[in-house]
């Protein structure tokens, strides 16, 4: 053994395909208690654990007869004592006059292993935390929407059975009643969406679609919000292009933008919606005249829960501020985009960036 | 011939011979194992190598965990490649867990099988005292997880996010599959379970057919007294002690080997 290998501050060792030692350096030997002559001619399982020893037949020579090189490969070496050590290993094969040789460097290390203990016990029980937390969201949502099926349900049907002019009383109590359910309802959608999105269990099925009959659909259904706020919902001529994407979160998410633009622009204003091609992707535009986006809070508005910083008094925009985030994920899952420009007090341009089917 | 067994596990048909003969790898490799071996029978035989399903280049989504949680999962996988390529009279040369799985599978279709290779076999991998020693016991076998863990499964674990959606790093994905044979570490996971915490000592036995027991002389993990053991139990069975150390002759002594494998077979084949 050469004085330098003596001296270098790691263990060193090699061995023969029988597993036999051929060579140990003196830092080996300090670190497990034996000397040389001991460890020398005897087989490297003398220094391995019970555990190490299977992973040193199933993995380590094999990988290195296979591959002639192992990195950072963990194993338990045993002293003379019978205490654990754990190291961490670099091997390469060689072959010197028709002998293979398997060489070693080995680095102890014991505190580096506890510290690596320490965060993956730390990352499971966070995620076992927000597994907990994703699964109460999820039950909670559930919970809140079956009776909110029944109480939707009921004032239909009380509705239908009252007689008299739309303008009485017991229809705007019914009216008021209604409005504040479906509000309850999309909350309870929202959490729903946003616990699934989050636990990564939301699945997207993209398939070719007509944009037309998505954006159709979506402006139909937001036309008559748009209406009763007094607020005028145009759109710009029909489109033919097809995407790739999921039909229904698509038209989630532009019903959400359109809600979004409706509910924050004022009386008198105007939402706009168009289309447009750009390379391998439809843009979708959502164009309002509302209040717009304080500079400071842009960044902020596709982050989860950001409304309830806000501590709006206003019950008509109020919620937990889990619309764009949900929707922006939704737009990422079917491999898009979704931007915003805003200035305060001018309105908001949100654009949704889809790519295009392959037979446009 | 049944391609999707073929594509599933990875089968490959070298050799200029009739006679088939699979070599089926043990726990924590892949078909290339048999490298050092394969070309020694390729004049005489039609040889086989697959890799089981989650190992090597094995079709990973065909992987389900209760199918594979026990061994009968890959006694199904031999029996299915064997009925894919049509073949009868198989010499079935089986690494550690493999020469266990060779067995169940001729317990169920012996008819299939005219000879059973092991190679460094152990039934049971545990200690039950007083009777039967199989080296370890349940602590060490937990110590090979947790190696396993902190080698491979901790970290597919901890990249999981990155190797599975990040397409712009597939060195990491990369990284894991040329680290150890084995594709998928969780699987890895679960065929150690499969392999270290079985106990077929009843099912030897019930082995029809002619077996040759090839260990080492110092083998850690299937001991000699396993090796005898297994010869004891089963009727028609040799026992040929390598003068070796280890438990992959076949990749520390590929010689000696050949030569246990080749003088079995010669002696069968001057038979017939």
């Amino acid at each position: 053994m050469s004085s330098v290998i003596n001296q270098i501050p790691c263990g060193y060792l090699e061995f023969n395909d029988e597993g036999i030692l051929t060579q140990v350096n003196n830092r080996i030997c300090d670190i497990f208690n034996y000397t040389e002559e001991q460890l020398v001619d005897n087989h490297i399982e003398i220094i391995l654990t019970p555990g190490a020893k299977i992973f040193y037949q199933t993995h380590l020579f094999p990988m290195l007869k296979m591959k002639k090189q192992v990195n950072e490969i963990y194993l338990t070496f045993q002293s003379k004592e019978g205490e654990n050590i754990p190291v961490l290993i670099n091997a390469e094969r060689i072959v010197e006059n028709d002998d293979p040789i398997n060489r070693c460097i080995v680095l102890q290390m014991e505190r580096r292993s506890e510290y690596e203990d320490r965060i993956l016990y730390d990352k499971k029980k966070a995620e076992k935390k927000s597994d907990k937390k994703e699964k109460l969201l999820s039950m909670m949502s559930h919970e809140l929407r079956s009776p909110l099926n029944v109480i939707l349900g009921m004032v239909d049907l009380l509705s239908n059975e009252i007689n008299g002019d739309a303008g009485s009383e017991e229809r705007k109590y019914l009216g008021l009643i209604k409005n504040a359910g479906k509000d309850l309802a999309r909350l309870a959608d929202d959490i729903l969406n946003f616990a699934k999105l989050e636990s990564g269990y939301f699945e997207v099925n993209n398939e070719m679609v007509l944009l037309e009959e998505v954006l159709m659909n979506s402006f139909m259904m937001a036309m008559h919000d748009a209406e009763d706020k007094g607020i005028e919902l145009t759109r710009s001529e029909k489109t033919e292009l097809k995407v790739f994407a999921d039909k229904d979160r698509l038209k989630q998410v532009i019903m959400n933008l359109l809600t979004n633009a409706i509910k924050y622009t004022e009386s008198g204003g105007e939402v706009i919606l168009s289309t447009e091609k750009e390379d391998q992707y439809a843009k979708i535009h959502i164009k309002d005249t509302g209040i717009g986006i304080p500079a400071e809070k842009i960044d902020q508005i596709f982050q989860p829960f950001n409304q309830m910083d806000n501590n709006s008094s206003d019950s008509g925009k109020s919620g937990f501020g889990l619309g764009l985030p949900i929707s922006k994920k939704l737009v990422t899952l079917m491999e898009g985009n979704l931007t915003v420009s805003s200035e305060e007090g001018e309105g908001s341009i949100f654009s949704v960036k889809i790519p295009l089917a392959k037979t446009n | 011939m049944s391609h999707n067994i073929v594509e599933r596990n990875n089968v490959t048909i070298t050799g200029d011979g009739e006679i088939p003969i699979i070599f089926a790898h043990g726990f924590g490799c892949d078909q290339h194992m048999w490298r050092f071996i394969t070309p020694a029978f390729k004049d005489k035989f039609k040889i086989i190598l697959f890799d089981y399903v989650g190992f090597g280049n094995s079709d990973t989504s065909a992987y389900k965990s209760e199918r594979y949680n026990t061994l009968d999962g890959y006694v199904q996988d031999v029996l299915e490649v064997i009925d894919a390529l049509e073949l009868d009279d198989v010499i079935f040369v089986g690494h550690s867990v493999s020469s266990i799985i060779g067995a169940l599978a001729s317990i169920k279709e012996p008819q299939k099988f005219k000879h059973l290779i092991m190679i460094g076999p152990s039934p049971c991998y545990l200690n039950d005292p007083p009777e039967y020693y199989g080296g370890y016991d349940r602590s060490t076998i937990e110590e090979l997880l947790q190696l396993m863990q902190k080698n491979y499964i901790g970290w597919a674990e901890f990249f999981a996010p990155e190797v599975m959606k990040n397409e712009d790093k597939p060195e990491l994905t990369e990284e894991l599959e040329e680290s150890f044979c084995s594709t998928d570490p969780v699987i890895a996971r679960e065929f150690a379970k499969a392999t270290f915490l079985s106990d077929n000592r009843e099912d030897l036995p019930e082995v029809d057919v002619p077996v040759l027991i090839i260990q080492c002389e110092n083998d850690s993990i299937a001991p000699l007294r396993v090796g005898k053991y297994v010869h004891s139990q089963i009727k028609d069975s040799t026992l040929e002690v390598l003068p070796a150390n280890g438990h992959c002759p076949h990749m520390s002594d590929p010689e000696l080997t050949i030569e246990a494998i080749d003088n079995y077979l010669k002696q069968d084949l001057t038979r017939s």
